[in-house]
């Protein structure tokens, strides 16, 4: 179908100058147009003298000096309008190749004609998911008239979290524990959202919020496991080890949970090994905290359409630099998606292969030796 | 007058404005000229009180200070050296703790930067571009939107 | 599929542009007419390609299909639906695809409305149009491409920049096109003319049309952005001298030269040269302000993109052609015939002085936009020339032109009297003092704001003095046959006069500037604070959600002399997607002059910091450019007609001869 279209363009494109090339060629004179001139200005000249601006003799001279530029005007060369059907046929054949030739050409090496359009109303009508930023304005909306709606707060925190929105996630829940009371679920969300927005790392803020939320239920695991979190982010592992556990020793042991954190601990018994991992593993150095939470989650977060897009795009990215190469920013952006979308293993393939593109830049090479201490990668 | 005289005055007269053109572009050339540097280079080059000059960086978080009528103080920085700087009046939309800002005037006594307008970056992704210059120049450049959630979305 | 047909239409576009480029200029060389007759074909059926191509765009970004990167990057699906349509042209690659529409628009308006044009220099014409039209086409395809998609796409989008989204940008860039790509149609007839070496005064009146078209468009669509940042950036300036709006300047300044020359070259057969050189200035310069804006260089309010691959592109171009038609320009130059003699002192000299004047002013702020930037190319200093330099240097050499303006229209082509001609102004000059004088008693300092008012009620009285001459030859007493003289005044007169007096109340508005009042207060609401004659007072503050975005309205009473005369509700918005406030100033016009505020987020006290001004006659600014612009119009309205018009007087002189002979 496309095609179909495509080539019936082209084929106006071609007819839009057949055509008049098949027609007998217009004739007109090379010196109409400055006999209309002319006489247009000795009109002017009539009309003045008529309203009295010149007197009859200066009318006479300035229509004497138009009539001799006129005939100085007058071109000779234009008897010679030759009309050759050699040159007619030539002009067809240009048009018939160059105009196809140029316009798939190019077409054929920019254009998408595989992809489908993707207006948004058909897309919600044909795809499930829900519409993430339609219900989060709603919501807003709902807030600016009602800005004591906890539980509103509650149900876009997470939205936020997911939208990549984590300043306005931390508000939320910080509204939500204002209005709502204390509890410790509400404390370790309100650390997670805290940790989302420090790049994976568990503030100070953020653990005093679990502290918090373990001094009203001492034995919450999901506030647990991010304690655990935060001393192997510092590099306690001792302290990491013993909380994570405790936790597994009172866990179900083939409970998704168990499993997790047993992960976890097994990481913190090789810091060393950090290039060949397993996915969803990391350096307790720099701990993105997405997958981290969700493995202790009860539930894990599904992967929602938001993930998928942006792991498409962050695989497109990939492929670019790969293919073509790119500048310092496009390859910090690589790394650090790598990070927290959770492949600690692929940033840390992205880090070095960034080395290699920009060897010789050296402030490039500063930034991202900046970026690789601040993700805690192996340099 | 004959046709070279005419001719002669014609571009006499029309050389004669050209020159009072670029004498009057010299001239205010010399002195309208606003240099503008970042905290580093301000430190380095000794300036002087008084001067007329733009300087631009970073706004230091935590010193964003709000006195009594509208009198604000607050430091640039652009991660090595910093510069105290106060101003009277309303800030930008945009002038936010942390990000990139532009202020004009000049250093008082005290070495404290009386701006007389200051002007904040203009959407989320543009730094000023000086700003932008004076820190890739002192290392500190990072890209906007540290976070990669929202980096990988653009 | 639309999005893959406009992305197609927009490559078939170039194809189209690339034989317009060839087959016209080799028929011209060829002396076929059959293939010259090709350019006009090609350039009406490209630019139903490029605007099937931009159709296509904006249908994309109207039904947010979000699997153009394009749409993601500047759209947002809950964004009101006429910001959608403007969004198309509020980003870097839309507003390349508006050029190139109003590119190849130019070319199928040249192709069309062209019959009086010799075929000859209407084949080289359109061909230099298809090379522009390669060019830029081939940069949109190749550096910016609009239709470049994502896949899978994205459920949301980014949203237009908060500061776009206004009507002032709906109706802005494409004035501003408008004028800037017009010109492009005067260039392609001067490189068209200086390729068949053929210029004559002929010449002069193929390219008045456009460039009197061109400069209304750029009229209007400067004194649209002026007016557009003056109420969107809230600091109540209206112009500040930034290098974008320098940019737009340049080709207005070069401009207005052009169609007073062309006036003198149709007229006289003189200054020939000098045309030629302004036509190829005048878009050279268009040109220029795209490189500035689009590639980067600077970076600034307008400035969406900056990418080197873009920026090193429009570079080539821009040397391209403004390299090659001064080549042309070079070779062809010393080869024109001097036309028309005059005296200095004439209708002609005047026009001279007014081209030097506006070059001279042109030239200088050429220099004050681009000395920072090949400063910093030098040697890295990283300097601002600011509004104190432009003050110093456009300020001396544009007043002369205001003093001098309605002189020159009262001298006589090829030799004026120069005494006749200030006799005739004695009435403008007497209305210009006491006007001074009186604005001196009644607002008194600064001496700018007086004297500039004065000159100003001088400018406009002056305009009109030629027309009341020719109205009244012999005095107000002699008042026989009024209305037949009037009516049978040409359009371009009225127009001339109208534009003219247009500067004049544009300078009326700027001069008055110097009386205006400006404070930052912090608001309590109920209290009354002065700003000039008036008392403003917060009555209460509210809160409202908008499309996409919330708003906190401040909602004030603008008293005088203890009664409300107005209400004025400054706001600020937060817009969601991009986390940005913006404010919203709130503007009250009140005998041409204008309350102006901008608010900031209230205080914990309750109180909200404002800026308060009163600016006196300031809409005057805005109006007289409309003046300036619709003079144009009126103009060409008249030149138009032309042919007949002139028919009919002929017709009417060659009956009444014999009576009054």
């Amino acid at each position: 179908m496309i095609w179909f279209v495509l080539a019936l363009l082209t084929g106006v494109a071609v007819l839009s100058l057949l055509w008049p090339l098949s027609r007998p060629a217009p004739q007109p004179r090379q010196d109409a147009a400055d006999v209309a001139f002319y006489r247009a200005q000795i009109a002017e000249i009539d009309a003045e003298l008529l309203r009295g601006a010149i007197d009859k003799e200066q009318a006479e001279a300035a229509k004497a000096l138009a009539a001799r530029r006129l005939l100085a005007a007058a071109p000779e060369e234009n008897v010679v309008v030759v009309e050759s059907t050699r040159t007619k046929r030539i002009a067809a054949v240009l048009a018939i190749v160059v105009i196809p030739a140029v316009a798939l050409g190019l077409y054929g090496r920019i254009g998408r004609p595989d992809l489908p359009d993707l207006p948004r109303d058909a897309r919600r009508a044909t795809e499930a998911g829900m519409d993430i930023g339609a219900a989060v304005a709603k919501i807003e909306a709902h807030l600016a008239g009602h800005p004591e709606d906890g539980r509103a707060y509650e149900l876009v925190a997470p939205v936020y979290l997911r939208m990549g929105r984590f300043d306005d996630a931390v508000s939320a829940r910080e509204r939500a524990i204002a209005l709502l009371g204390d509890t410790p679920e509400r404390r370790v969300r309100y650390a997670e959202a805290l940790a989302f927005a420090a790049d994976g790392v568990v503030t100070p803020e953020a653990e005093e919020q679990i502290r918090r939320a373990l001094e009203i239920d001492p034995k919450y695991l999901e506030a647990r496991y991010f304690l655990g979190l935060a001393a192997a982010q510092r590099e306690d592992v001792e302290a990491a080890r013993k909380i994570w556990s405790d936790m597994i020793s009172e866990l179900p042991a083939d409970s998704p949970a168990a499993k997790a954190i047993a992960e976890k601990l097994a990481l913190l018994d090789s810091p060393g090994q950090r290039g060949p991992m397993a996915p969803g593993a990391e350096s307790p150095g720099g701990v993105s905290a997405p997958s981290a939470a969700a493995a202790a989650a009860v539930a894990a977060q599904p992967r929602d359409e938001q993930q998928k897009t942006i792991r498409a795009m962050v695989e497109r990215l990939a492929q670019r630099l790969a293919a073509q190469g790119g500048g310092a920013e496009e390859w910090m952006r690589l790394i650090r998606a790598y990070k927290v979308l959770n492949e600690p293993d692929k940033a840390q393939t992205a880090l070095a292969d960034a080395q290699t593109a920009l060897k010789g830049d050296a402030a490039s090479q500063a930034k991202l030796g900046l970026l690789a201490q601040e993700l805690g990668l192996k340099q | 007058m004959t046709r070279k005289q005419k001719r002669l005055t014609l571009i006499f007269s029309a050389l004669g404005l050209l020159g009072a053109a670029v004498g009057i572009v010299l001239f205010a050339l010399r002195d309208n000229v606003v240099f503008f540097y970042g905290p580093t280079e301000m430190t380095e080059k000794q300036v002087g009180p008084g001067q007329r000059l733009r300087i631009g960086g970073l706004v230091k978080p935590g010193t964003l200070v709000h006195l009594e009528g509208k009198r604000i103080t607050f430091s640039v920085t652009d991660g090595r050296n910093e510069v105290p700087v106060s101003y009277t009046g309303l800030l930008p939309d945009l002038f936010k703790e942390g990000q990139g800002v532009v202020a004009e005037g000049a250093l008082d006594k005290a070495h404290v930067f009386r701006a007389d307008s200051v002007l904040a970056k203009h959407d989320e992704r543009y730094m000023p571009r000086e700003v932008a210059d004076a820190l890739k120049k002192q290392g500190v450049w990072q890209e906007e939107g540290g976070k990669a959630g929202s980096g990988a979305n653009k | 599929m639309i999005d893959e047909v406009g992305h197609y239409a927009l490559v078939l576009a170039l194809a189209l542009a690339v034989m317009q480029m060839i087959l016209p200029f080799w028929g011209a060389r060829a002396r076929d007419a059959r293939l010259m007759a090709l350019a006009r074909p090609a350039a009406l059926a490209q630019f139903a390609f490029v605007a099937l191509s931009y159709a296509a765009l904006t249908y994309a970004h109207v039904v947010s299909d979000f699997s153009l990167a394009n749409v993601v990057e500047n759209s947002h699906s809950t964004k009101p639906l006429i910001y959608k349509i403007s969004g198309v042209w509020g980003n870097h690659e839309g507003s390349m695809m508006l050029w190139a529409l109003i590119l190849t628009l130019s070319g199928a308006a040249m192709a069309a409305f062209s019959r009086a044009i010799p075929p000859r220099l209407l084949a080289d014409a359109l061909s230099v149009q298809g090379c522009l039209g390669v060019a830029f086409l081939l940069f949109i395809l190749l550096t910016s491409n609009p239709f470049a998609r994502l896949s899978p796409a994205p459920m949301e989008g980014n949203d237009l920049n908060p500061i776009l989204q206004d009507p002032g940008l709906a109706i802005h860039p494409p004035l501003l096109y408008l004028g800037y790509v017009g010109f492009s149609i005067v260039f392609s007839l001067a490189a068209g003319a200086l390729i068949g070496g053929r210029i004559d005064a002929a010449f002069a009146r193929f390219i008045r049309p456009w460039t009197l078209a061109a400069w209304c468009f750029l009229t209007l669509g400067i004194a649209m952005g002026s007016y557009w940042a003056y109420y969107t950036l809230g600091w109540g300036g209206f112009w500040f001298w930034d290098p974008v709006e320098n940019a737009s300047l340049l080709p207005w300044l070069s401009g207005t030269a052009l169609l007073h020359c062309a006036a003198v070259m149709e007229k006289r057969d003189a200054l020939k040269i000098w045309t030629i050189f302004l036509a190829i200035l005048t878009f050279s310069l268009s040109l220029l302000g795209t490189f500035l804006v689009r590639s980067g260089v600077l970076t600034s309010v307008h400035s969406f993109a900056s990418d080197p691959q873009r920026g090193l592109f429009i570079l080539g171009i821009l040397v391209l052609f403004i390299g090659g038609s001064l080549f042309l320009f070079m070779l062809r130059a010393p080869t024109l015939s001097q036309g028309g003699l005059f005296a200095p002192i004439s209708r002609e000299g005047a026009l001279v002085v007014n081209n030097l004047l506006l070059t001279a002013s042109c030239a200088a702020v050429f220099v004050g936009t681009l000395y920072p930037l090949a400063l910093e190319a030098w040697n890295g200093d990283k300097i601002s020339v600011g509004a104190p330099f432009f003050n110093l240097t456009f300020g001396p050499l544009f007043a002369p032109l205001a003093l001098l303006m309605p002189i020159g229209q009262n001298l006589a082509w090829k030799r004026g009297d120069l005494l006749a001609a200030l006799q005739r102004l004695w009435f403008a000059a007497a209305c210009g003092l006491a006007a001074m004088l009186a604005f001196y008693a009644a607002q008194g300092a600064p001496v700018t704001a007086y004297v500039g008012a004065g000159v100003a009620i001088y400018l406009i009285v002056g305009a009109f003095v030629e027309i009341f001459n020719r109205i009244f030859p012999a005095g107000l007493r002699a008042s026989k046959n009024v209305a037949s003289r009037a009516s049978g005044l040409p359009l371009s007169a009225w127009g001339t006069a109208i534009a003219h007096a247009g500067l004049g109340v544009t300078l009326l508005g700027l001069a008055a500037s110097g009386w205006g009042a400006e404070k930052i207060v912090s608001m309590k609401t109920g209290e009354a604070y002065d700003v000039g004659p008036y008392q403003l007072s917060v009555v209460a503050m509210t809160a409202a959600p908008g499309p996409n975005y919330r708003e906190a309205i401040a909602h004030m009473s603008v008293s005088r002399n203890g009664a409300v005369v107005a209400m004025i509700e400054p706001s600020k918005r937060f817009f969601t997607t991009r986390r940005m406030g913006v404010s919203q100033a709130g503007i009250v016009t009140l005998n041409f002059g204008q309350i102006y505020v901008s608010i900031a987020e209230q205080n914990d006290n309750g109180a909200v910091d404002a800026r308060l001004y009163w600016k006196p006659l300031v809409s005057l600014i805005w109006l007289g450019a409309l003046a300036m612009a619709f003079g144009g119009g009126l103009s060409l309205a008249d030149r138009r007609l032309r042919v007949g018009v002139a028919r009919r007087a002929a017709r009417i002189s060659g009956a009444s001869a014999p009576a009054a002979g």
